[in-house]
C-alpha cells in the first residue's frame, strides 16, 4: 500500500512546496479541461497528500514544542512569501510604516465573551433590524478573525445559556456571523432545535408578562434562599408555563457565569428538602440551573426527583382533585376524591402488627391501598416519600394481587381465618351455653364447623395457586430438579386415580383431577401463550375449546378426567420438547443458550 | 480567432491573446471602453455604446442599461418599436464588440471566451452562452471575472508561489476570490459574490438621499429628469474619490436645488451596502482556511472599487492596505483573453494551468429523525461543498423515508442555507422504487457531477438493482430553448444596426442632444449646431463631415467646461 506521498514520488518528511510542483507537474499531463476524470483522481490524491503534509507539519510542531502550536489551517504560514511590500519597492503604493497601519495589524486583545453577553441583551430587548444595525456598527468586528473569534462566542453562550431569544434576532445574528449556511460546521439539526426552544422561551415570556412582573428581585439580595422560596411558593399556584417564563425572564440571571453559583447552592436545597412541586415545574428550574448535570459532576443522579417531588405535591390537601385523577381507576372514573383522601390517611398511620389486622378486617382494603400506592407512585414505588413507611409501600404492593401467593397475602388471609375462626368458636360456645344444647347432638358446633372449612378452602385454593405458579414458570432457566416439576401433573392425576379406586370420597377425586386438569392446562398456557390479537388465526383458539369440551364431557365419567389433563400436559410438552433438559449432563453449553 | 471578452454590467471591453500576449481593441470612438448601453433610433436602428449612453440621458424611453442583471430572467424590455429579452440586448453589445474586433484585425472572430461574475448562476450562465449564439459566435468557456482578473494580473506580474485575494466590485456585480500561483497553476481557492451589488447601488443610494433631502419623489420626475439628475450625481460620485467634498447643482423645472455631499456622509450613507461587501469577503477567507495574515496580495478590480470607501474598508478588514496596479477597468477583460489564449493552446501559455471552483453548494433534500423519534423534514444536504475543485464528482447514499416506498423525489437544490426551503431549486428526479421492500433495502446513491463550464449532470443509482437514473433540468422559465433561440436570431438579423464608420457621426448628435437636455441656457445655440450638423450629413461629403464634427466637438467641449 502507497502512501499518497510516495503516489507523486516523495518521501515522507516531503514539504508542501515539493508537493505543489509535484502536482504542478502532473496537471501538465492531466489539464482538467481535458481528462476531466484523470484530473479528479489527481485532486484526489493531492487533497489526501496535502492533509498528509500538513499533518507531519503539525505533528513536529508538536514533538518539538510539546505543545499544539497551531491549527491545522495555518500549518502552512511557513510556506507564504513575505509581505509584498518587502520584496519590490515597485508593488506598494503606501508602505505599512504609518501608525495607523500598525494598529491595525496588531488589534488590542478583543474581550469576546463580555462582547457576546452585550449581544444577546440587546437580541432580547431590541428586534431585529435594530440588532443588525448596532452589529454593523460595533468598530470591532471590522476585523475579519475578531468577527470570527465573536461569532464563537454567541454561538456558544447561546448553547450554554439558553436566553430567550426570538426567532428573528436569532436569524440576524446568525446572519451577521455568516453561521447560517449548510458548511457553517453547526449541526444544522440542534441549530433547528436551540432556535425553536429560545422562539418558545422567548413567546412564554411575552404571553406572562403579568406574571412575570410578580418577581423583581433586587439583583443585590439575590441569593439561593430567597429564589428557592420563590420558587417554590410561585410553582404551587401556577402551571408550568409562566414558571417557565418568569425564571428566563430575570435579567440578573440571564448568564450561566451568574447562575452557577446559585445552582450549587439551589441543588443543596432541592435534595435536602424536597418541596411539592409539579413535575413540570421542577423540571423547568431543574433544566434552567442545570441541575441534572452539576448532580452528575457530584456523583448523583437526579432522573427521579421531578416524579417524588410531584408525588409530595400531590399529597398536599389542596390537590386532593388532583390526587383522585392520578389513582382512579379507569373503570370508576367519579367519586374517587373522598377515596383517595381515605387512603392517604390509611398509609400515612404509622405501620404495625395492628394496623395489619385493622387494615385485613375491612373488605377489598390491602388490594385497594396496593393499587392506590402503586398508581400514586407511577408504577416505581421508591419515588413514593418517606412519610409513608417504606414497609408499609412493600406490604400493600405486595398485598395488591388477589392471584399471586404472597407473605401480606398469607398474613392477611391467616388473620381474617383466624379471627373467622374465633368468632365461629365463641358463637358456638355462647350457643352451647345459651340453649343448654348438649355437646356432640347434630347441629352443634356448626359454626365453628363453616369457618374450619371455610379456613381450609382457602388453604386449598392457596396451595393450588402456589402449585399453579409453580407449574407455570418457563422451563429455562433450568431448576434443580427439573423432573420433579416435569411429572407432578401425572402424579397428581395418579393420586387422584388412586383414592377413587380406593374407594374414597367421589367428590374429593373429582376435585383432585379437575386441579390436575387446571395445573395442566395452565401450564400449558403459560409456556404457549396466545398471540397478540392482530396476529390471530382462526385456529389459535382451537386447542382451549377442544380442552374445555373434554373437561365438560369427561365430567360425566369421573376418572376419565384424567385423560384431559394428561392431554394438555402431553401437548406442553410436545410443544417445549426442544427445550427439555432432564439430565444435567444434557444442558446446553452457555453460548446457545437460546432465550424464549 | 478567439477573443475574449468582459460583457459588464456598464462597461464591455474586447480583445485577443497575440504575439505581445493580451490586448484590447479599441472601438470606433478609440476607446477600449464601450459603454453597455443599447439604443433605438426613430428609424428603428439599434445604437450602442457611448451613443446609446447619451440617449439614455435624451431618449430614456428608447434607451436600456444594466441588463445585465436581468440575465436569466424572461424580462422583456421595450425599445421604440422592438422588444428585446436580455440575451438579445448583451447579443447586440457582443454583436457591436466583435465588428470592433474585426475592423482591428481583418479576421473572423469565431469563437469567444466571456467573463462572468464567479457567483453567477446555471441559468444565468446559460443565458450569457445564448447571447453569444444569438451573435453569432461559439461560446464554450466562460470564465469566473475576479479569476481572469488574477490571471491578468499574476501572468503580467509573474509572482510564483503567492496567494491573493481579487476584490471585483464592478458597476453592477460583486465577486471575491481567493487565489494561488505556483509553477504556472493557478489555482483558486474559493470565490463568494453577490449579484446583485455595484456601482449602481451606490448611485440609487446617492439619488435616494438627493430625493430626501429636496423632498422629491422619483415617480414624479420625467425620464428625461431622472436620466439628467442620475448623469450629475454619477459625475459627483466619481468626484468624490478625488474631493472631501462634492457640490451638486441641478436644474429641476422653475428651481436649481444645490446638494453638498461630503465624504464622510456618504459612507455613512453607502452603509448598508458596505455591509454587503463584507459578507462575501468573510464567507471566502473562511472557506479558504485562510487567516488575513496569510494572504500576499488583495487586488482591487472593478470601476467601482475606485470609490474611496472600498480600499479604507478592505484595509480595514485586513488590517493591510489593499493594492492596486492593474487598470480595473481593464483587468477582466485582459484575464479573458489570456483565457481565449489558454483555449487556442498557444505556445506561450503551455505552462499555465487554471483549476477554479464552483461557488454554490449542491445538494438535495432530506430529513432527520430527531430526539423523540419524530420525522423533522426540510433540511438540505450539501452533496458538492462550495469552492471544490471543478471538475468534480460527489456520490451520497440516501434512503427512502419509510418501508415499502414505491417512489422517492430527489430535489436538487443550490445554496448555502440549512433549511432547503431557503435555497434555489433546480430540479427534481423521480425515482421509482421496487415496493415491498424495507427503506434500508431501498437505499439510492446519488452522484453529482459539476464539469469544468459550469453544467451540473445529477445521477441516482437504486443500489440493489444498480438501476440508473438521469437528471434532465427542466427548461427554467427565464431561458430560452434552442428553437427559440434560432427564431429569435433571424428576427435579430433583421434588425439594421448603423454601420461602424457612422458610429462617431452618431456618437456626435447623441452627445449634442443630450447637451440640449442638460443646458437649458444654451439650448438656442444647441438646437442650432444639431440642425448645421444634420444638414452637413445630408451632404454626405466626408471631408466636410470630418471637419465640421472636429468644429462641433471643440465648440461643445467648451460649452461642458463652463458649465
Amino acid at each position: 500500500m502507497t502512501t499518497p506521498l510516495a503516489w507523486f514520488g516523495l518521501p515522507e518528511e516531503a514539504d508542501e512546496r515539493a508537493l505543489k510542483r509535484a502536482y504542478a507537474k502532473r496537471l501538465k499531463d492531466t489539464r482538467p479541461d481535458i481528462d476531466p476524470e484523470g484530473f479528479q483522481q489527481l485532486r484526489e490524491r493531492y487533497e489526501a497528500a496535502l492533509a498528509c503534509c500538513r499533518q507531519e507539519v503539525q505533528r513536529t510542531a508538536t514533538a518539538t514544542d510539546g505543545v499544539q502550536t497551531s491549527p491545522p489551517t495555518l500549518a502552512d504560514e511557513d510556506l507564504s512569501l513575505p509581505p509584498a511590500a518587502a520584496t519590490g519597492p515597485a508593488w506598494h503604493v503606501v508602505q505599512f510604516d504609518d501608525a495607523r497601519a500598525e494598529a491595525l495589524q496588531k488589534p488590542a486583545p478583543f474581550d469576546a465573551e463580555g462582547f457576546a453577553s452585550a449581544c444577546i441583551d440587546l437580541a432580547m430587548k431590541a428586534d431585529a433590524a435594530n440588532l443588525s444595525r448596532w452589529l454593523r456598527e460595533q468598530p470591532e468586528l471590522w476585523s475579519l478573525s475578531v468577527q470570527q473569534e465573536a461569532g464563537q462566542a454567541v454561538i456558544r453562550m447561546l448553547f450554554r445559556d439558553q436566553p430567550p431569544v426570538n426567532a428573528d434576532g436569532f436569524d440576524a445574528m446568525l446572519q451577521f456571523f455568516g453561521l447560517d449556511h449548510a458548511l457553517s460546521g453547526l449541526d444544522p439539526f440542534k441549530l433547528q432545535q436551540l432556535r425553536k426552544n429560545l422562539d418558545e422561551c422567548h413567546a412564554l415570556i411575552t404571553r406572562f408578562e403579568p406574571a412575570v412582573a410578580a418577581w423583581n428581585t433586587d439583583p443585590a439580595a439575590l441569593n439561593a434562599e430567597t429564589v428557592f422560596r420563590w420558587f417554590c411558593a410561585f410553582a404551587r399556584n401556577h402551571a408550568f408555563e409562566p414558571v417557565a417564563a418568569a425564571l428566563h425572564a430575570q435579567p440578573s440571571l440571564r448568564t450561566w457565569r451568574a447562575r452557577e453559583p446559585l445552582a450549587r447552592e439551589l441543588l443543596e436545597l432541592v435534595v435536602r428538602e424536597r418541596p411539592p412541586l409539579p413535575a413540570g415545574s421542577a423540571l423547568a428550574l431543574f433544566h434552567y440551573f442545570r441541575l441534572p448535570e452539576l448532580a452528575a459532576s457530584q456523583g448523583v443522579s437526579l432522573q427521579d426527583l421531578p416524579g417524588q417531588l410531584e408525588i409530595r405535591w400531590l399529597m398536599l390537601a389542596e390537590n386532593a382533585p388532583r390526587l383522585a385523577v392520578r389513582v382512579r381507576d379507569a373503570k370508576k372514573p367519579f367519586g374517587e376524591e373522598k377515596k383517595a383522601g381515605r387512603y392517604l390517611r390509611w398509609v400515612r398511620r404509622p405501620f404495625h402488627g395492628w394496623w395489619i389486622v385493622l387494615a385485613s378486617l375491612v373488605p377489598g382494603l390491602p388490594t385497594a391501598l396496593g393499587l392506590f400506592l402503586w398508581r400514586l407512585s407511577e408504577g416505581n414505588p421508591a419515588r413514593l416519600p418517606l412519610t409513608i413507611d417504606p414497609k408499609l409501600v412493600r406490604f400493600c404492593i405486595a398485598a395488591a394481587s388477589r392471584h399471586l401467593v404472597s407473605g401480606p397475602r398469607v398474613l392477611i388471609g391467616a388473620i381474617r381465618c383466624a379471627i373467622l375462626l374465633l368468632l365461629g368458636g365463641v358463637l358456638d360456645a355462647l350457643w352451647f351455653v345459651v340453649l343448654q344444647e348438649p355437646y356432640g347432638e347434630p347441629g352443634s358446633a356448626s359454626l365453628l364447623i363453616a369457618a374450619v372449612a371455610i379456613t381450609a378452602t382457602w388453604a386449598a385454593y392457596l396451595a393450588f395457586l402456589a402449585l399453579l405458579f409453580w407449574q407455570r414458570q418457563p422451563e429455562e432457566p433450568m431448576r434443580p430438579r427439573p423432573w420433579l416439576r416435569l411429572l407432578f401433573v401425572p402424579a397428581f392425576c395418579g393420586f387422584g386415580l388412586f383414592i377413587g379406586w380406593a374407594g374414597g370420597n367421589h367428590v374429593v377425586t373429582t376435585c383432585l383431577l379437575l386441579s390436575a386438569a387446571s395445573l395442566a392446562y395452565g401450564r400449558f398456557r403459560a409456556r404457549n401463550p396466545l398471540p397478540p390479537k392482530q396476529e390471530r388465526s382462526r385456529w389459535s383458539s382451537v386447542p382451549d375449546a377442544v380442552f374445555l369440551i373434554a373437561l365438560w364431557i369427561s365430567l360425566h365419567w369421573g376418572p376419565l378426567m384424567a385423560l384431559p389433563a394428561l392431554a394438555a400436559w402431553g401437548a406442553d410438552l410436545w410443544c417445549q420438547r426442544g427445550r427439555l433438559r432432564l439430565h444435567p449432563l444434557a444442558r446446553a453449553p452457555l453460548g446457545s443458550f437460546e432465550p424464549n | 480567432m478567439i477573443v475574449g471578452i468582459d460583457l459588464g454590467t456598464t462597461h464591455s471591453l474586447i480583445g485577443t491573446y497575440g504575439e505581445q500576449g493580451p490586448h484590447l481593441f479599441p472601438n470606433a470612438l478609440g476607446d477600449y471602453l464601450t459603454p453597455s448601453v443599447v439604443s433605438v433610433d426613430d428609424q428603428g436602428h439599434v445604437i450602442v455604446g457611448r451613443a446609446a449612453r447619451d440617449r439614455m440621458v435624451s431618449h430614456p424611453d428608447s434607451s436600456v442599461a444594466t441588463f445585465k442583471r436581468w440575465m436569466g430572467t424572461p424580462r422583456e424590455t421595450r425599445l421604440g418599436t422592438h422588444t428585446f429579452r436580455p440575451e438579445e440586448l448583451s447579443a447586440l453589445i457582443l454583436r457591436s464588440l466583435i465588428a470592433d474586433a474585426e475592423a482591428a484585425t481583418g479576421e473572423k472572430v469565431t469563437e469567444a471566451v466571456i467573463s462572468v461574475p464567479a457567483y453567477f448562476s446555471d441559468a444565468q450562465r446559460k443565458a450569457t452562452r445564448a447571447a453569444g449564439e444569438l451573435a453569432g459566435i461559439r461560446v464554450e468557456r466562460l470564465i469566473n471575472e475576479p479569476t481572469a482578473a488574477a490571471l491578468a494580473y499574476g501572468l503580467q506580474e509573474n509572482r510564483d508561489g503567492s496567494r491573493f485575494l481579487v476584490f471585483d466590485l464592478g458597476g453592477g456585480t460583486f465577486d471575491v476570490s481567493v487565489l494561488e500561483m505556483f509553477d504556472g497553476v493557478v489555482e483558486v481557492h474559493a470565490s463568494a459574490g453577490d449579484n446583485f451589488l455595484g456601482g449602481e447601488d451606490f448611485l440609487d443610494v446617492l439619488q435616494t438621499a438627493f430625493c430626501a433631502e429636496h423632498q422629491l419623489s422619483m415617480d414624479a420626475l420625467t425620464p428625461q429628469e431622472r436620466g439628467q439628475l442620475r448623469r450629475r450625481l454619477e459625475q459627483a460620485k466619481r468626484d468624490l474619490g478625488a474631493n472631501a467634498s462634492v457640490a451638486v447643482e441641478w436644474r429641476h423645472g422653475e428651481r436649481t436645488l444645490n446638494w453638498q455631499i461630503d465624504e464622510e456622509r456618504f459612507a455613512r450613507l453607502a452603509e448598508p451596502l458596505v455591509h454587503r461587501i463584507r459578507t462575501p469577503l468573510e464567507r471566502a477567507m473562511r472557506d479558504a482556511r485562510l487567516q488575513p495574515a496569510q494572504l500576499d496580495e488583495i487586488v482591487l478590480v472593478g470601476g467601482a472599487s475606485r470609490m474611496p470607501l472600498v480600499p479604507r474598508l478592505v484595509s480595514r478588514m485586513f488590517g493591510r492596505l489593499p493594492l492596486r496596479h492593474v487598470n480595473p477597468d481593464e483587468a477582466i477583460a485582459l484575464g479573458a483573453c489570456v483565457s481565449a489564449g489558454l483555449k487556442l493552446r498557444d505556445k506561450r501559455l503551455e505552462e499555465v494551468i487554471l483549476t477554479d471552483v464552483c461557488p454554490y453548494t449542491l445538494g438535495t433534500k432530506v430529513s432527520h429523525p430527531d430526539e423523540q423519534g419524530r420525522e423533522q423534514a426540510g433540511f438540505f444536504a450539501p452533496i458538492i461543498h462550495r469552492n471544490s475543485t471543478v471538475p468534480v464528482s460527489r456520490e451520497e447514499t440516501f434512503q427512502p423515508f419509510r418501508d415499502n416506498q414505491t417512489k422517492l423525489t430527489l430535489e436538487v437544490y443550490q445554496g448555502e442555507h440549512p433549511m432547503a426551503d431557503h435555497n434555489i431549486k433546480l430540479g427534481e428526479l423521480q425515482v421509482p422504487l421496487t415496493p415491498q421492500r424495507r427503506a434500508n433495502e431501498n437505499a439510492v446513491s446519488l452522484r453529482f457531477t459539476y464539469d469544468v463550464n459550469g453544467v451540473l449532470q445529477v445521477e441516482a443509482t437504486i443500489l440493489a438493482t444498480q438501476e440508473r437514473h438521469e437528471l434532465v433540468l427542466e427548461q427554467n422559465p427565464g431561458l430560452l430553448s434552442p428553437t427559440e433561440i434560432r427564431s429569435r436570431l433571424q428576427a435579430l438579423a433583421s434588425i439594421k444596426i448603423h454601420p461602424r464608420e457612422k458610429q462617431e457621426n452618431i456618437a456626435m448628435l447623441a452627445r449634442a442632444e443630450r447637451l440640449y437636455e442638460e443646458y437649458i441656457a444654451a439650448r438656442a445655440q444647441l438646437q442650432q449646431w444639431i440642425a448645421r450638423f444634420r444638414h452637413v450629413l445630408d451632404t454626405q461629403d466626408e471631408h466636410l463631415i470630418r471637419e465640421h464634427r472636429r468644429q462641433l466637438s471643440e465648440a461643445l467641449d467648451t460649452l461642458e467646461a463652463q458649465a
